[in-house]
This record gives structure tokens, sequence and C-alpha cells, in this order.
């Protein structure tokens, strides 16, 4: 928790400084009418940022000195109290265990590769694509399986938005775009 | 209003709309009650199909999904220890319990008409208090709405539960998102970078879709989704009188409560749960008993949830403030359909109102109708895994994004804070605060600053104005007592040593 908390001040206090320095260059409200102009609300929103950013290292600094120094205090107690007072004990919630802890990183560099192609080869081809990868990363281990799912769940799902509902989607440029017509 | 209330049921009866109502219930029950996809992510995956219908049929849909995901969420709570949506976490304190015990199937008999009752006192509460709030919030001008706005903000407070300073982080950072792009009152555009995209600034959709759904995938894939649960055969016992005899007070007062908290701008179904559950262990007679799976542990969370969440529709309908993730998402589509959310909403767009108001109580009576015959359906639909389900999610939540206003650039902002969502969600940072502060922003910053040149910048006729002076006041109060009371606590730990 400490590197998460030193890393999330240190990146709002920054953030914060950075929009500041480029609030102060929108003009000023009209001097006299005690109106607000454009810079003024963002940059006390940022100036109010920054304090909450301080106040974070502060505290996280604060306290990481205080655990050690309790720490050498009361070495293992903890485990002993817990079973005596069993006597209110809220069930626990199951939480799933996480197996492939960086597999996030493939989903999404998928999510980015599958933006990035739609935008030239339209909806449909790259939702092929896409579809097929992520389910196999996902972990779906039959081939057959996934081209199935594939397929039928692109032509469900360009069937129902597109022509259904008509609601607008990317079609690529050049060829593509001629070819997605056809389809929608 | 009886008129208009049958107005919008004959509404809800066109065949269209009624199935359009009957899928929505459908789907909110199976999303709420498949653990992994809660009902702000539903309502978020589902906005897009709406863009093609009337705004009943719209709004049916979205409110429908809303109501009825909120109760299905207890399915899994009960069965498997896992909460289908995070309103029924404290379910799972009694209702996992119980079914061990051997009364599964009244566990959920309890739930569902714990939920059914709850879900139909805070409907009644909202038809009769949104015009009245409305009527009254129609004599507001600027001061009051930011007034409002800052009442809203004070949400904060309870979003972010143990840690205040990040959840501030999260709303300023929020706030500070809606700044960017054409300011309203001057015309100047701001951090747009010379992005045009920027320019009409960062839209809420991408936003939400981003923190809420993306991240979730993110987070879901990394685990192993080989099908481990599966449900028995179970006989879902609704009324078994023995037991309605000693939830019945239970019920009636969590109901109550669920609305109250619904109410207030920000908090949401998932803080009445447990705030009801715990209040009910405070009046029970038999307090040692919860947690060991008796019926009132189940009654409690789930009529207060079911009723929060239609009381915190109250002040969306009639102020335009959104009281939760997923009524902000409710909000967004308003706009998207071209209505403007706020007190005049009842006037402009009365029979669609009414409609909304009549789905709503159709929703929370086919609880006790439909929830059996869905329980047994969803023993088979289960087995539809994650690996085909969240590649499925991804892309019905570009759709949903690009077709906003037919941008990829929107699509590239919701994967952004796709990622931040993922690393707020790691680091146990409150989401929702960031979404309080992009929905709120806007009203927050126009009013105040046309508030500013309507009193001629005088900072003191703020607070000269009673209704404004009131709602900052409390507003104030509501920031100020929990930055105390978690200050007491940290000077009191170190005295009252391990607890």
């Amino acid at each position: 928790m400490f590197v998460h908390n030193m890393i999330l001040s240190v990146v709002t206090i920054v953030f914060s400084i950075v929009f500041l320095i480029y609030a102060n260059t929108l003009p000023e409200g009209r001097p006299g009418s005690g109106t607000w102009g454009p810079g003024a609300w963002p940059a006390l929103m940022l100036s109010l940022l920054l304090v909450m950013g301080i106040l974070l290292l502060i505290k996280t600094v604060f306290r990481r000195k205080k655990e050690q120094t309790e720490d050498q205090e009361t070495d293992h107690e903890p485990a002993h109290i817990e079973s005596t007072q069993s006597e209110h004990v809220e069930t626990e919630i199951l939480e799933p265990d996480v197996v492939y802890p960086s597999r996030y990183w493939v989903i999404f560099g998928l999510i980015i590769l599958y933006t990035f192609l739609m935008g030239y080869i339209g909806f449909a081809l790259s939702t092929l694509l896409f579809i097929f990868f992520a389910t196999k990363v996902m972990g779906m281990q039959k081939w057959l399986s996934s081209l199935m799912t594939t397929v039928i769940s692109t032509g469900a799902i360009i069937f129902i938005f597109a022509n259904l509902l008509s609601v607008p989607l990317p079609r690529g440029i050049g060829l593509f775009r001629e070819l997605s017509f056809l389809i929608y | 209003m009886w008129q208009d209330v049958l107005g919008g049921f004959a509404a809800v009866f066109e065949p269209v709309h009624l199935l359009i109502l009957l899928s929505a219930i459908f789907i909110g029950f199976l999303g709420g009650a498949l653990p992994g996809i809660s009902g702000t992510m539903l309502v978020i995956i589902l906005l897009p199909i709406t863009y093609g219908m009337d705004t009943v049929g719209a709004f049916l849909m979205l409110t429908a999904i809303y109501a009825s995901t909120v109760f299905s969420g207890l399915i899994s709570a009960i069965m498997f220890r896992t909460p289908g949506t995070p309103e029924a976490i404290a379910t799972v304190f009694d209702g996992y319990p119980m079914a061990q015990k051997g009364q599964p199937g009244q566990a959920l008999g309890v739930g569902i008409l714990s939920s059914a009752t709850g879900g139909l006192i805070g409907t009644i509460f909202l038809i009769f208090l949104t015009p009245i709030l409305a009527s009254i919030a129609l004599r507001f001008s600027a001061p009051e709405y930011f007034a409002l706005a800052a009442l809203g903000l004070t949400v904060v407070a309870s979003l972010s539960g143990k840690d205040l300073i990040k959840g501030f982080i999260g709303v300023f950072f929020g706030l500070f998102i809606a700044t960017i792009g054409m300011d309203a009152l001057s015309g100047t555009p701001r951090f747009h970078f010379g992005n045009n995209n920027l320019m009409t600034g960062v839209e809420l959709i991408p936003v939400l879709i981003g923190l809420f759904a993306i991240s979730e995938i993110l987070r879901k894939s990394r685990e192993d989704h080989h099908l481990k649960q599966t449900l028995g055969k179970v006989k879902t016992k609704i009324f078994d009188s023995k037991i309605i005899k000693t939830i019945v007070p239970t019920i009636a007062r969590s109901s109550l409560l669920g609305t109250a908290i619904g109410i207030l701008p920000g908090v949401g179904a998932t803080t009445a749960a447990m705030l009801s559950y715990s209040e009910a262990v405070r009046w029970s007679k038999r307090p040692e008993k919860f947690g060991t799976g008796i019926p009132e542990g189940i009654a409690a969370p789930e009529s207060a949830n079911n009723a929060a969440a239609m009381g915190a529709l109250v002040p969306l309908f009639a102020l335009g403030i959104p009281g939760s993730a997923t009524t902000a998402v409710i909000l967004g589509a308003f706009i998207l359909h071209g209505l403007q959310p706020g007190p005049n909403l009842l006037v402009t767009e009365r029979p669609l109102m009414y409609a909304i108001f009549a789905g709503l109580l159709i929703v929370n009576a086919s609880i006790v109708l439909f929830s059996k015959p869905f329980i047994s359906l969803f023993a088979k639909l289960m087995k539809v895994p994650y690996t085909i389900l969240g590649p499925i999610i991804v892309v019905l939540c570009l759709i949903g994004t690009y077709a906003v206003r037919n941008s990829l650039f929107d699509v590239w902002i919701m994967i952004l804070f796709g990622i931040i969502g993922y690393y707020f969600e790691h680091i146990k940072f409150p989401l929702a605060t960031v979404i309080l502060g992009v929905v709120l922003g806007p009203i927050a910053e126009s009013e105040f600053r046309r508030g500013l040149q309507m009193v001629g910048g005088d900072y003191a006729a703020f607070f000269s104005r009673p209704i404004t002076a009131v709602l900052l006041g409390i507003a104030v109060l509501l920031i100020v007592i929990p930055l105390l009371k978690s200050l007491f606590k940290s000077r009191r730990k170190p005295s009252e040593g391990v607890n």
C-alpha cells in the first residue's frame, strides 16, 4: 500500500502543478465585474487536487513511520486474538483467485490493436480478429469453439446493432469501406 | 396524478414497450445474477441498443435493467457466497449460511419477497416525491443549483469509504476532467492541446465505460474461467408463512430506511444495504444470531437495496442530480436522447416520466412472478463462460462509446480510462468519486459562475438566499462531520489497543 500511495500522491501533485501552470495562461474574467474567467474554476479544482496530493503524501510517510515503530513494539500478536473473537463473524465473501496476474496486459494490448485496426479495416473484420484472439487468450482451448464463437457473435452483433438498430459502426477506409456497405 | 400513472401503464402495455420491458427484466436478472456484471456495467453495455428506440422504450429498458439487477445479485450471493452485484454484498452474511443449513429455497424466497416489497415501497415514494421536489426546484435559479451540485458532491464522503483523501483526489480529478473543452460561458477552449476532438470536451460515456466496464474485464481476465460452480436443483419457496411473520417488521423498517438513504444524493443501494443490515442487528431481539443464517439478515439488506435504488431516482428525475454511478449513466442517457434532465423534465416529458414510473412498478412486482422460473433457467445459463462473455462485452463497450458521436477518439478515451480504472481498482481507490466529479462538474461550475454574475460578484449573497444557505450549510456539515470522525478515530486508535 505504501508504494501505491506514494505513486498516487506524486502523480497527483505533478499532474495538478502541470495543469495549474497551463490554467494560468487562460484569459481572466472581466476586471471589476466580479465574474470568474474560464481559467479560475479549473485552477481552483487543481489547487484543491494539489492540496489533497500533498496531504496524501504526508499521511503516507507519517503512517509508514508509525507502523515501523509499532512493528518493533508488538511482534506477532494478531493471529492469537483472531481466534478468540469468533463470536460474531460475518461470512466471508468468496473472491475468485487471481491465476494469471499479468494476462490483463495481453487483453489490454488486444483492445488497443483492435481499436487501431478498426479505423482502417472497419468494424466487421477487426471484431472477428479481436473476438477470436481474445477468447483464446481468456483460455478457450478448442480452435473450433473459438472459431464458432467468433463467427456467431460477430454476426449477431452486426445484425442487432447495424441492421436492426441502425447504430453507426466504423467502416474503415478504401476497399474495406466499400465492402462494409455490403454488410451494413 | 393517478391519471398520469394510468396513462403510464397504458404506454407500457403497448406491445413494443411491453416486449422491451420484459426482455429488459430478463437481461437484468441474468446480468445481476452473474458475478462480474454489475447493474452499472449492464446499463452501460445496453445503452447503445437504446439509441435506435423511442424515448419511452429506451428509458423503460434502462430503468428496468437498473431495478432488476439490484434484485438478482442475491441469487449468487446466497448460493455461491459470491454477490452477483455489489448491492448484494450484505446479503451474503446471512444468505449463504442459511442456504448451507439446508434452506436455500427459503433463503432465496426471503430475498425475493424482501426485494419486491422494498422495490415497490421505494417506487411509491418515487412517484409521490418526485413531483413535489421538482415543483420546488422549478423555482430555483443559478445559486440554488450550485448549492444542489455542491450537496451532491459531498457524497464523496460516503463513496470513499475509509480513505477520505483519496476520495477527494477522485472528485477533484473528475471535476477537472469536466472542465476540458470549450468553456460554456466564455467560449474559450480549455486544455485541448490543439486537439479538435478535445474541443467539445471529454464525454461522460467513454469515461464511465472505461472506468467501470473495461477495467472490470481487465481485472476478470486474470482469473481462471473453467466452470466450478453449478447450481443444483433448488426449490424456491417464496411464501412461507412462518418466515414471513418474522421478517415483516424488518422489511418495513429497512424499506423506509433504504428509500431515505437512496434519496440522499450519491449514497447508493450498496451503502443502504450495509447500513440497513447493521441497523437490523441493532433493533433485533436476537442480534447474536445475525451472521448464522437467519431470515432477517437477508430481509434487511435486500429490502433496503431495492428501495434505495428507487429512492436514488428521486434526485435524478426531480433535480437532474444522480445519486449513484448507475443513475449517472441514466442521466447521460437522457442527454444522449436529447432531453435535459432536471425539474422541467416532469413538465415537458410528463408521459415519458409516468411510463417510467409504471414500468418500475411492474418490474418490482414481476420479481415475485418471474424469479422462480428464472432461477431454474439460470442453472442452465450459467454454463456460458466468461471466456466468451468477456470479449463480447469489450465489443459492446466499443460500440456504445463509438456510437455516441461516431468518434474513434472517444474509444481511445475509453481505453485510457479503462487502464486508469484498473489501477485505481488495484490500489483500492474509490472509482465512483471520479464519476461524481465528472457528472456534477459542469453543473457546479456553470451555475456557480452564472450565480456569481447574477449577484454581481458578491460571495456573501450566496448565503443570504435561504434555500442556498441551507443547502450549502448541509453540504458543509456532511463534509466536516466525517472529516472530524476520521480524525478522532485515528487519534483514538493507539489508546484503544487491538480491536
